[in-house]
Formats: structure tokens, C-alpha cells, sequence
């Protein structure tokens, strides 16, 4: 990781990841458990639910980013209590990079675990209620892995999504070379700073790694109708 | 009918609308099987989903016993998996990324050596004729293969209530006469009651001790198989 970190070109891209692992892993915890809640549970509010976790994928990024600093920036109780417990602030940190990311995968998350879980066989829950299972129980052995497929495409597109996040990040995070610097940020300051050269190198692995996972996605996407 | 047949029947008295259907019914099934019988739409398959707690009704109650499943009066509703209902639906709905022995273990009691949960799915299977599936995924049983799993899935939760919902449909004439046999004899086994929903005379003649003949969500006649099938047939 030290060699990454002295590259200019390999060191935003290896935050990037980074940042985007992290995220992806507190956006599909989330995200698929927010999606089982949608999906089997009717309830007062549902759709302002769906909307509000949905919102990030239709809201412009600095206003999303605005919303994310009055949520949990210093003055914010969130960020207050975190300050308070951890020493350390949200905003203006890598914890907020992996919070604008991990904000802008929910969406993605969200929506295609959702559309995965609704579509398994609609007797295999009841079966398994009728078998002395509790909803929860049903939910993990049964609806979650038979929609494994579609939940991991799911992941697939929030890793793709909160690896090149951009206008969220800068207004939460920052854009700090080593700390909050991700790749998507670096290629805007070579641009400006006339380094194409240094762009292009970035340029190149997010568009690999982004079509990486979409491809994957897709693959498992199409493997999942096939069962 | 014995104290003891007395002490395990299923009393039921569900009212609930579903579109134009106003379900409306009360009747006591005792051990050994009671088929509801009608036409499509009559509500029989919504009335089953009321007393396994897959369907909360408008109103009414539903005991077994002593032990009241449900009373919408007294705000009582037992939840599904508490009931210990076997419940084979028309379609097997076989868990597909488990195998068969998997598939009928997934209900039996966790507080039972894994080695004895083990064994007894496979005499399970076997008492189904489908033992050589046990290490096989569902997705390659046939739809008489695949049904089988599932009664030997439903049965192996040692249940106090069957409830059957058109399981044969899928099947021919042969398969489904084999099997409505083999359900026959099972359920005498267990001395529980079993409700099976069916629109066929023949498998209703097959399984039934018992025939309620369900009408636009009304038990309209109930008696004996032969009281009740032979004078619909004439008719």
C-alpha cells in the first residue's frame, strides 16, 4: 500500500476503492435490509420510505451533498455524538467520503434487491412459515439466498456507483491528495491543472474496474432469470 | 367418534370477503380427512389460508383443541409458525437452491440431534418413493417427483393440522390416485385432522371421511362422501 500511496496516479485510485469497499459494505447491509422491509412488509409510510432512499439517485450531488452536511456535520446531533464518542469529525474526513458513497450506492442497492426479492416464487415464504419459520428465519434461509443472485448484482452496481462518486464526496469530504482525494476528484484537478497524462491513467482503470462490475452484474443478473 | 378424536378436532368459524366472494363458514373438522369441495372461486383455497394464519380474516376463530389459533375478538392470532400446520400447496414450492433431504428437513425441530433430523428425512423420502432424490436439487424433479418432496417436507414437522390445497392438480389420473391413497393412509397414522381442498369427485371419494361442499363462500351440504358426492353426480 506504500508504493500505491506514492503514486500520484495509483494512490487516489487505491483511497477510491477503498472508500468504495467500505461503502458498498454499509450500503448492502442496509440496503438489502431496507429492500426485505419494502418488499414484505406493508406498511404506513412505505412508499415515502422507497422515495426517501431512493431520493440520492434524482437529487443533483451538491444538493444531496448539502443535505449530507446538515445531517451529519459538526453542528449536526449525529455528527455531534460521533464527534463526542470518537474524537474525530464526519465531514471533512474519509469517514465522509465512505458516507457521500456509500449515500450514492443506497439507490442502486435498494432498488435492485428490492426487484430480486419480489421475484422468488411467491409461495416459497409461506412454505417456509408453514414449516414453523419466523419471518426473519424466511427472510435469510430462504428469500435472501434464493435471490442471492440479484441482491449481488445489486452490490455489483453500488461498488461501480460509490467508485466514481464526485459531487457528493467533494461537498462532505472534501478534496484532501492522501486523505479524501479519490480518483474521480484527482482526474478533476489534472484536468484543470492541464495533467491530461495523469488524467487518462486514472481515466482508464475507473472506466476497467466500473465496466468490470457492470459486466459482472449483469452476468448474475442474467444467471438469476435463468433458474 | 372417540373423546380422544373429540379432544384433537379443528373448530373453524372465518368470515371474509374477497371481492365478490363473502366467505362465510363454520364447521368442525375431527381427525382423519375432511375435503372441502366446490368450484373454483367458492373460496376454498382463501378459507385455508385463514386457518394456517397466512390470511388474517375479517373475523372469526379457529381452535385446535383447547388452544385457540385464532379470535379476532379477543385480538388472539397465533402466527403461522407456531400453529405446527403441514401445508402442501398445488404447486410443491420445493426451497430450489436446497436438496430434497435438505427440503425436508428445513422444518424438523432444531432440538433434535442433527444425525436423528438426518435419518428420519430419509425414511421420510423413502415412505414417498422418492428416497433416491434426497442428494438431488428440485430443479430437476419431476412435477410427480417434486410433489412427493413436498408431502414428505409437509409431514416431517410431525404437525397437528394438514391442510392440502389441490396438491394432485398437476398430476394424471394414476399418479393422483397413488398418492391421494398414500395421503389417506398417512394422515390415518397421525389421527390428526386434514383438510384437503379438491374440485375432483374422484379424489374427494378417494380421501374424504368427511365432505363440506363449499358454494359462493357457504357450506351449502356436508355428510359422508357417498351422501354427498353421489347426489352430485346425479345431480
Amino acid at each position: 500500500m506504500s508504493n500505491l500511496s506514492a503514486s500520484p496516479f495509483l494512490s487516489p485510485l487505491a483511497l477510491s476503492i477503498e472508500i468504495a469497499v467500505m461503502a458498498t459494505l454499509i450500503a448492502g447491509v442496509v440496503g438489502v435490509a431496507v429492500a426485505s422491509l419494502l418488499a414484505n412488509v406493508r406498511f404506513f409510510g412505505r412508499d415515502a420510505l422507497d422515495a426517501l432512499f431512493c431520493g440520492p439517485l434524482v437529487l443533483p450531488p451538491t444538493v444531496l451533498g448539502y443535505y449530507l452536511l446538515v445531517a451529519f456535520g459538526r453542528h449536526s446531533f449525529i455528527g455531534g455524538v460521533y464527534e463526542h464518542v470518537t474524537g474525530n469529525s464526519i465531514v471533512f474526513t474519509r469517514t465522509g467520503a465512505v458516507l457521500a458513497a456509500a449515500v450514492g450506492a443506497l439507490p442502486l442497492i435498494v432498488k435492485f434487491s428490492r426487484a430480486a426479492l419480489e421475484s422468488v416464487d411467491p409461495l416459497l415464504v409461506p412454505a417456509a412459515r408453514t414449516l414453523g419459520a419466523s419471518p426473519l428465519r424466511a427472510l435469510l434461509t430462504i428469500q435472501i439466498p434464493v435471490a442471492a443472485r440479484g441482491i449481488a448484482a445489486a452490490v455489483m452496481l453500488g461498488f461501480a456507483r460509490s467508485l466514481g462518486d464526485f459531487g457528493a464526496t467533494l461537498m462532505v469530504a472534501g478534496d484532501m491528495p492522501g486523505e479524501t482525494q479519490t480518483a474521480s476528484l484527482a482526474i478533476f484537478d489534472a484536468i484543470q491543472a492541464n495533467e491530461e497524462g495523469k488524467a487518462v491513467v486514472m481515466i482508464v482503470l475507473l472506466t476497467t474496474i466500473a465496466f468490470a462490475s457492470l459486466y459482472l452484474a449483469n452476468k448474475l443478473i442474467a444467471r438469476g432469470h435463468e433458474r | 367418534m372417540s373423546t380422544d378424536a373429540e379432544a384433537r378436532s379443528l373448530t373453524v368459524s372465518v368470515d371474509h370477503r374477497v371481492g365478490d366472494v363473502a366467505i362465510s363458514v363454520s364447521f368442525t373438522a375431527k381427525p382423519g380427512i375432511t375435503v372441502l369441495f366446490g368450484p373454483s372461486g367458492s373460496g376454498k383455497s382463501t378459507l385455508l389460508a385463514a386457518v394456517s394464519g397466512l390470511l388474517a380474516p375479517d373475523s372469526g376463530t379457529v381452535r385446535l383443541a383447547d388452544t385457540t389459533w385464532l379470535d379476532t375478538k379477543r385480538g388472539v392470532s397465533m402466527p403461522v409458525h407456531r400453529r405446527r400446520v403441514a401445508f402442501v400447496f398445488q404447486s410443491p414450492a420445493l426451497f430450489p437452491h436446497m436438496t430434497a433431504l435438505e427440503n425436508v428437513m428445513y422444518g424438523m425441530s432444531k432440538n433434535v440431534p442433527h444425525d436423528t433430523n438426518v435419518e428420519r428425512a430419509k425414511k421420510l423420502l423413502a415412505t414417498w418413493d422418492v428416497a433416491a432424490l434426497a442428494a438431488r436439487m428440485p430443479s430437476r424433479f419431476s412435477g410427480g417427483e417434486a410433489q412427493r418432496v413436498a408431502l414428505a417436507r409437509a409431514f416431517a414437522t410431525s404437525p397437528d393440522v394438514v391442510l392440502m390445497d389441490e396438491p394432485f392438480s398437476a398430476l394424471d389420473d394414476v399418479r393422483r390416485r397413488a398418492l391421494a391413497k398414500r395421503v389417506k393412509e398417512v394422515v390415518e397414522e397421525l389421527r390428526v385432522p386434514a383438510i384437503f381442498v379438491t374440485h375432483s369427485v374422484r379424489e374427494a371419494e378417494t380421501v374424504g371421511d368427511h365432505v363440506l361442499l363449499l358454494e359462493n363462500g357457504k357450506i351449502t351440504r356436508e355428510g359422508t362422501p357417498s351422501e354427498i358426492l353421489t347426489n352430485l353426480v346425479a345431480e
